[in-house]
C-alpha cells in the first residue's frame, strides 16, 4: 500500500502547496534528510495530530512535534499543573503550577514554534466528546495515563480510521507501539481483557522517572514524524520495550489484526464508543482510588492516632501499641512515625497511610 | 522438517517478567524446566498457575512472547535452550 494515497494511514492525499521561504530556511536541517526532503516537509506542515495527554509523554511529544513543524497539534487533558508532577512534565514551567495544563502546554508550543495551529481541549476524553475531537486529526498519540483512556482511544481510532501511535511508562519501563496500521491489530486485539483494576498501578502510585517517558515520548514524536512525512513507522505490528533500569530494550513481533478482535474485527461487537470506566472497572484518571477498608471500629484514623499520641492517657495508649507500616521500605524511608515498625508484607492486612 | 513427530523433552529456559509481572514475581527473570514442544495454551497454565501463581491475577491481560515474537491460541510452540518467554503486562502510565 502506498502511504500517500490513503488517509487512514496519515496522510492527506491532496496536492500540497509550496514551502515558504522561511519554512525552508527554519527547516532547513530536517529538509536535508534524504528521506524526508521538501515533500516530506510539506506534509508535516499539513498534518493534524492529537495528543491525548498533557503529561510525561505528552511532553516530548508536542516539543518535537512543534520543532519539527507540524501544522496542527490538538491536545486534550483535564488537569491542571501540579509540581509533583513536573519532574517528568518538562513542557510546563513551574510558573504554570496550577494553570490548566492545556493552556500550559498551548504557551510552551507556541513560544517553541509560533506558527503551528494550537487547539486545546480541556477536557476529559470521553466516548460523547470523542468522536468530534479525534475527526479533527489524522494521526493521535496516545499519551495518557490510564486504561480507561487507553481502550476509548483506540476505539475511537479504529472506528474513525486514525493511526495510533501509543505510548506508556511506569517506573523504569516504557513501551511503545503503533496500532491500527498497515492492517497491524489494535490495542484490543492485543489486549482484549482490561487489566483487573484492584492490579491496576500508576505513576501517582507507584513513580516514574522521567526519561523513561522522555524516550518513549520522544519515540512517539519520531514515529509520528516518520508517518506524517509520508513513510512507513518502523512498529506496525511491533512493541519497542524499554528497560531503563538494565539499559535493555526489545522489539517484540506482535500478531497482525485479530479477526476476532471486538472493535476492528470481521464481526465487531463493539460499533459505537461504550463506557469505558464501566469496561475496565476504574476511572479515567491517574489519581489515587480510594481502597478497601476495615468499618471504622477496626480502625483508626491517621489524624485520631496523631491526637491520641499527643494527649497524656491515650499517649499511654498509644505506646503500649505496637504499629506496624506495611508500606514498602522505601515508601518507609519517605516519612515515618518514630515508633513504627516497617514490616512489609505481601497480604497487607493492615495499612497505615501517613500522609 | 516434521518437528511435530521429534521426540519431546524437558528443557531450561528463560522467564522474562516486565511491568505488574515483575512486580508480582519479585525479580526481573528466572528459569524453568518446560517441554520442548508445548501449546501455547498449556504453557500458559504452566505459567500462570504452576511456576508462578502469584501471576494468576493478571494472566488474562498479559502477552506472552517467546523469542521476542508475540504468541497465540492454540500455536504450538517449539522451546530451545536459549528460548526466551516474556511476560508483558499492559502499561497504562504516562
Ligand atoms: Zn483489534
Amino acid at each position: 500500500m502506498e502511504p500517500s494515497d490513503c488517509t487512514a494511514n496519515g496522510v492527506s492525499s491532496v496536492e500540497p502547496t509550496p514551502l515558504s521561504k522561511a519554512d525552508i530556511e527554519r527547516y532547513s536541517r530536517q529538509l536535508l534528510v534524504p528521506e524526508i526532503g521538501v515533500t516530506g516537509q510539506q506534509r508535516i506542515r499539513d498534518a493534524r495530530v492529537l495528543i491525548v495527554g498533557a503529561g510525561g509523554l505528552g511532553c516530548p511529544v508536542a516539543l518535537y512535534l512543534a520543532g519539527a513543524g507540524i501544522g496542527t497539534i490538538g491536545i486534550v487533558d483535564y488537569d491542571t499543573v501540579s509540581l509533583d508532577n513536573l519532574h517528568r512534565q518538562i513542557a510546563h514551567p513551574e510558573s504554570n503550577a496550577g494553570q490548566s495544563k492545556v493552556e500550559s502546554f498551548k504557551r510552551t508550543i507556541k513560544s517553541l514554534n509560533s506558527n503551528i495551529n494550537v487547539l486545546t481541549f480541556e477536557t476529559t476524553l470521553s466516548s460523547r466528546n470523542s468522536p468530534d475531537i479525534f475527526s479533527q486529526f489524522d494521526i493521535v498519540a496516545d499519551c495518557s495515563d490510564n486504561a480507561a483512556t487507553r481502550y476509548l482511544v483506540n476505539d475511537a481510532c479504529v472506528l474513525l480510521e486514525k493511526v495510533l501511535v501509543s505510548g506508556s511508562g511506569l517506573r523504569w519501563e516504557g513501551q511503545l507501539s503503533v496500532y491500527n496500521y498497515q492492517n497491524g491489530p489494535c490495542y484490543r486485539c492485543l489486549f482484549p481483557i482490561p487489566p483487573n483494576a484492584q492490579l491496576m498501578t500508576n505513576c501517582a502510585e507507584s513513580g516514574v522517572v522521567g526519561p523513561i517517558v522522555g524516550l518513549i515520548g520522544s519515540m512517539q514524536a519520531l514515529e509520528i514524524i516518520k508517518i506524517a512525512a509520508g513513510l512507513n513507522s518502523s512498529f506496525a505490528s511491533k512493541m519497542w520495550m524499554l528497560d531503563g533500569l538494565t539499559g535493555q530494550t526489545r522489539t517484540i513481533s506482535l500478531r497482525k489484526r485479530d479477526p476476532s478482535c471486538a472493535v476492528c474485527g470481521e464481526n465487531p461487537t463493539v460499533k459505537e464508543l461504550i463506557d469505558y470506566e464501566a469496561f475496565c472497572g476504574s476511572s479515567a484518571h491517574d489519581k489515587i482510588e480510594p481502597v478497601h477498608i476495615l468499618d471504622a471500629a477496626d480502625r483508626i484514623e491517621t489524624k485520631d492516632y496523631a491526637t491520641c499520641r499527643e494527649d497524656r492517657e491515650g499517649g499511654q495508649i498509644a505506646r503500649d501499641a505496637v504499629l506496624i507500616d506495611t508500606r514498602p521500605p522505601h515508601e518507609f524511608a519517605i516519612a515515618h512515625l518514630p515508633e513504627a515498625i516497617s514490616v512489609n508484607s505481601k497480604i497487607g492486612c493492615f495499612y497505615m497511610g501517613i500522609s | 522438517m516434521d518437528t511435530s513427530s521429534s521426540e519431546v523433552t524437558n528443557i531450561e529456559v528463560r522467564v522474562l517478567f516486565f511491568g505488574k509481572a515483575r512486580e508480582l514475581a519479585e525479580c526481573e527473570e528466572t528459569k524453568v524446566m518446560l517441554p520442548s514442544q508445548i501449546q501455547y495454551s498449556a504453557l500458559k497454565q504452566l505459567l500462570f498457575q504452576k511456576f508462578f501463581a502469584d501471576l494468576e491475577s493478571i494472566a488474562q491481560s498479559c502477552i506472552i512472547a517467546v523469542d521476542q515474537s508475540y504468541v497465540q491460541m492454540e500455536e504450538l510452540l517449539h522451546l530451545t535452550p536459549s528460548t526466551e518467554i516474556a511476560i508483558i503486562p499492559p502499561l497504562s502510565g504516562g
